[in-house]
């Protein structure tokens, strides 16, 4: 053997030997610096339903079960496994050898904490009503536990990867309480929590020893930066690595800088034009199917997806999203047809259109304006003079949501709580006596009922199949389409935006 | 005077009750918190029960006595999104604030004192054209809009500066410049309409006869009484500057009260937004209180007309 010979078979053992190793051999190193456009009111994860807030708690906190970033579905994560022991209790698995970055060990004891935390009415967390089908949790020994729940309940694995539900630790926060928690969290998460400057800043610091391997990156920093365009100038400027929510267009102008891209992806959040087919909010053309069906073959939904929002969003034929458990491939939107609108629209009595009030508000739907607009012309086009009531206040268009006052229309949307499961839309929205029902009828409300109380996906699949096919034939809605988030990374850094708007930076690496 | 500062002290106790009773009743006419607090799909039964737990329920009267009960007692409340102080939570923004305004101020005066006084001495030259167009100029000019021009050309072009945030003396240049540009142009006319009507008086032709040398003349004798209503509208213009730091700290991503109590309002905080403004409100009624002191002894006619009256 000669000499280069010995020394190439040296070189590739060296190198297959650090590849075996693997990441787990390299130490976090470098800083990421994220811009979020508001701050999180508190580092307690049971206490807010904020995003940004979330995405904080993710780095810092574990869930039971977390998501594959591939196919979205729940998978074990601090739990190592969950089955049903009969249809109303589960029993979960959880890992072992895991502790919480104060050293107190994650165990039956935190879980069980941590459901009753929720679920103590005086704890007042706004999570609570995503846990009040659970009866109780029992711990049966150190590592496993068993959730009793009053009825079958067939979301169980989606409630918990539930972004606000990390596990916290017992001990400490029993001798701290929960405003020492709030100011200074402690979890079993890749991150450990550093600083928090109100109003300017978040310092989190890689968790070496964490049970999945430590994270590339050394030090993450939320800052809040209020102001998308300063937070453009922050990325260009190689102040910021990585922003979320980037105006479509944005798009252009940061992947022609060299130093970010752009990363998008489907969400959950949809966005469909709902109307008021009761007559909930008083009495107008809309309670007739056939100017329901008129509407639907009025709006060109693909056109508004391909010149307004860029291409960046996917239909919804039945109006839940394709991601989300019960979508049937097989139903089909309304054609764009103008034409067979107006004979629909004579047909009803109204040769000649109506005027009706279309609800818009700011926030969650991305292009707002133009979308709403596209859709009057639309509308315009086969007679329908469309008068446009826009809420610059969230607060406000969801009380006048709830209280039966958002008459005619409303281009609405919906993030299904982060719940990849169609009842997480359905039920709000349909079933009569819900907050966002303006569009009831019996068989609805049994087959939302039914399709809540069983845990068989087969038998839930197909009443959300006929259900859909009975929503699409009575045009309570023009089911729009599924947005998408759009989001930049700086060149140096791979990261890729998730479906379910949860910033995973604790998973991207440096190039 | 002491007997006057205390009397101006009272007055600023009502000014800041009135001022409590309007937010109040704003607030709690427009919008509540609790649909913000809660997730959306939120049963109406969870609803209630929120606002029954932070005392949303009761009567606007009897909510309104209970905050000013707590507040006679330095005491308001707790946000109802932290669940912490909400008067900590302001008196934490407080110095960021505090650091733009006077900064802006400081830039603000350092141009328009200058080139205001440049201007009347040569008035009807290419100069005082020069700073009357950019004073209309500067006027026009939406605050956000030259935030965000100094941003792209200082951080983004030459980089030279940070583009947002604070934290060393760097950071602050950008935002004190942007908040200084709001307040030089009235601040620069208001000093050359006054060194204007200075200079023609009697007293300076007296000390330029005497052969006083011209700057002492400018500075000394004209500058000092041109000041007077400069410090009047200084006083004024604080509640100006601090509307103008709301745009400003939300364009650099500056942590202070401003973008707090922005936030607080879109969310309905009520003891955030009541204890902001009550704060700021004081803040404007000390400013318009230091400017009056200041003028008395700009000013020794007021001083001896108040010992008089």
């Amino acid at each position: 053997m000669s000499r280069s010979r010995v020394l190439t078979a040296l070189i590739l053992m060296v190198t297959f030997a650090a590849l075996a190793a693997g990441p787990v051999a390299a130490a976090p190193k470098g800083r990421v610096v994220v811009a979020l456009g508001s701050d999180t009111s508190t580092m307690d994860p049971h206490m807010h339903t904020e995003r940004m807030g979330i995405i904080i708690n993710q780095h810092i906190f574990d869930t039971l079960l977390a998501r594959d970033t591939r196919t979205w579905q729940p998978v074990p994560h601090l739990a190592e496994s969950i089955k049903s022991v009969n249809p109303t209790t589960w029993e979960m698995k959880l890992r072992k050898g895991v502790r919480f970055h104060n050293g107190e060990p994650f165990n039956a004891e935190s879980v069980k904490f941590s459901f009753d935390r929720v679920l103590n009415p005086e704890q007042k967390s706004p999570i609570r009503g995503n846990f009040t089908w659970i009866k109780s949790v029992d711990v049966v020994d150190e590592h496993t536990v068993r959730i009793v729940t009053e009825k079958p309940y067939p979301a169980v694995h989606e409630i918990l990867t539930f972004g606000n539900f990390g596990m916290v630790p017992p001990k400490y926060i029993k001798e701290k309480g929960d405003a020492h928690f709030a100011r200074n969290p402690v979890g079993t998460g890749p991150f450990k929590f550093v600083e928090w400057r109100k109003g300017e800043r978040t310092t989190i610091e890689a968790n070496e020893q964490y049970w999945k391997g430590a994270p590339a990156i050394k030090t993450i920093v939320f800052r809040v930066i209020p102001e998308t365009a300063t937070q453009i100038a922050e990325l260009l400027s190689g102040g910021v690595d990585i922003l979320r929510a980037v105006p479509p267009d944005q798009i252009s102008a940061i992947g022609k800088s060299g130093v970010a891209r752009v990363t998008a992806t489907q969400i959950l959040r949809v966005v469909f034009l709902q109307m008021d087919g009761d007559g909930r909010a008083g009495k107008t053309p809309l309670t007739d199917v056939r100017v329901r069906r008129a509407i639907n073959h009025a709006v060109n939904v693909d056109e508004i997806v391909q010149k307004v929002l860029g291409g960046m969003a996917v239909r919804t034929p039945a109006g839940t999203n394709p991601m989300a458990f019960g979508f049937d491939p097989a139903i089909k939107p309304y054609a764009y047809d103008p034409d067979a609108a107006r004979k629909l629209l004579a047909e009803a009595g109204f040769p000649n259109g109506f005027e009706v009030t279309m609800n818009t508000y700011a926030g969650s739907i991305v292009n707002v304006d133009q979308v709403a607009q596209a859709t009057m012309g639309y509308l315009g086009k086969v007679g329908i003079r469309v008068k446009l009531r826009h809420f610059a206040d969230v607060g406000q268009y969801l009380a006048n949501f709830r209280g039966s006052k958002l008459d005619g229309m409303t281009m609405a949307s919906w993030g299904y709580n982060s719940v990849f499961d169609s009842d997480f839309i359905y039920y709000i929205h349909f079933r009569a006596g819900q907050p966002y029902t303006y569009n009831s009828a019996k068989e609805m409300d049994q087959w939302l009922e039914e399709a809540r109380s069983t845990v068989d996906p087969k038998k839930r699949q197909e009443l959300y199949s006929r259900f859909q096919r009975f929503i699409v034939d009575q045009a309570y809605w023009v089911p729009m389409y599924a947005q998408f988030t759009i989001e930049a990374a700086s060149t140096k850094l791979i990261y890729e935006a998730s479906s379910d708007e949860i910033m995973r930076i604790h998973a991207a690496t440096w190039k | 005077m002491q007997v006057y500062i205390l009397r101006r002290l009272f007055q600023a106790l009502f000014v800041c009750l009135g001022i409590s009773l309007i937010t109040f009743g704003l607030l709690h006419v427009v919008g509540n918190p609790v649909l913000l607090l809660l997730p959306q799909d939120a049963s109406d039964k969870d609803v209630a029960l929120l606002k029954e737990k932070l005392g949303l329920d009761r009567p606007l009267w009897i909510q309104y006595l209970a905050f000013l009960k707590d507040a006679a007692r330095g005491d308001f409340g707790q946000s109802l999104f932290t669940q912490e102080s909400a008067f900590g939570l302001i008196l934490e923004r407080m110095p960021a604030t505090l650091e733009l305004t006077l900064a802006g101020m400081l830039v603000g005066l350092g141009i328009a004192i200058p080139l205001g006084v440049i201007s009347a001495i040569r008035r009807g030259s290419i100069t005082d054209r020069l700073c009357t167009v950019g004073a209309v100029a500067g006027q026009a000019m939406p605050i956000f809009w030259l935030g965000i021009m100094l941003i792209i050309l200082f951080a983004v072009k030459f980089r030279v500066l940070p583009a947002s945030g604070r934290g060393t003396v760097w950071h602050l240049i950008l935002p004190a410049i942007t908040l200084g540009a709001y307040l030089a142009p009235l601040t620069m006319r208001l000093t050359r309409s006054g060194m204007l009507d200075v200079l023609t008086q009697d007293y300076i032709r007296t000390a330029r006869a005497k052969g006083v040398v011209e700057g002492v003349v400018l500075f000394k004798h004209a500058l000092r009484n041109a000041a007077i209503p400069i410090v009047t509208i200084l006083g004024v213009q604080f509640g100006r500057l601090l509307g103008g730091a709301v745009v400003t700290e939300t364009v650099f991503a500056w942590p202070g009260v401003a973008s707090l109590a922005v936030k607080a309002i879109r969310t309905y905080d009520y003891p955030v937004v009541q204890g902001s403004v009550v704060l700021l409100a004081l803040l404007i009624v000390v400013a318009n209180l230091l400017a009056d002191v200041a003028i008395t002894y700009l000013d020794p006619r007021i001083r001896l007309g108040k010992a008089h009256g």
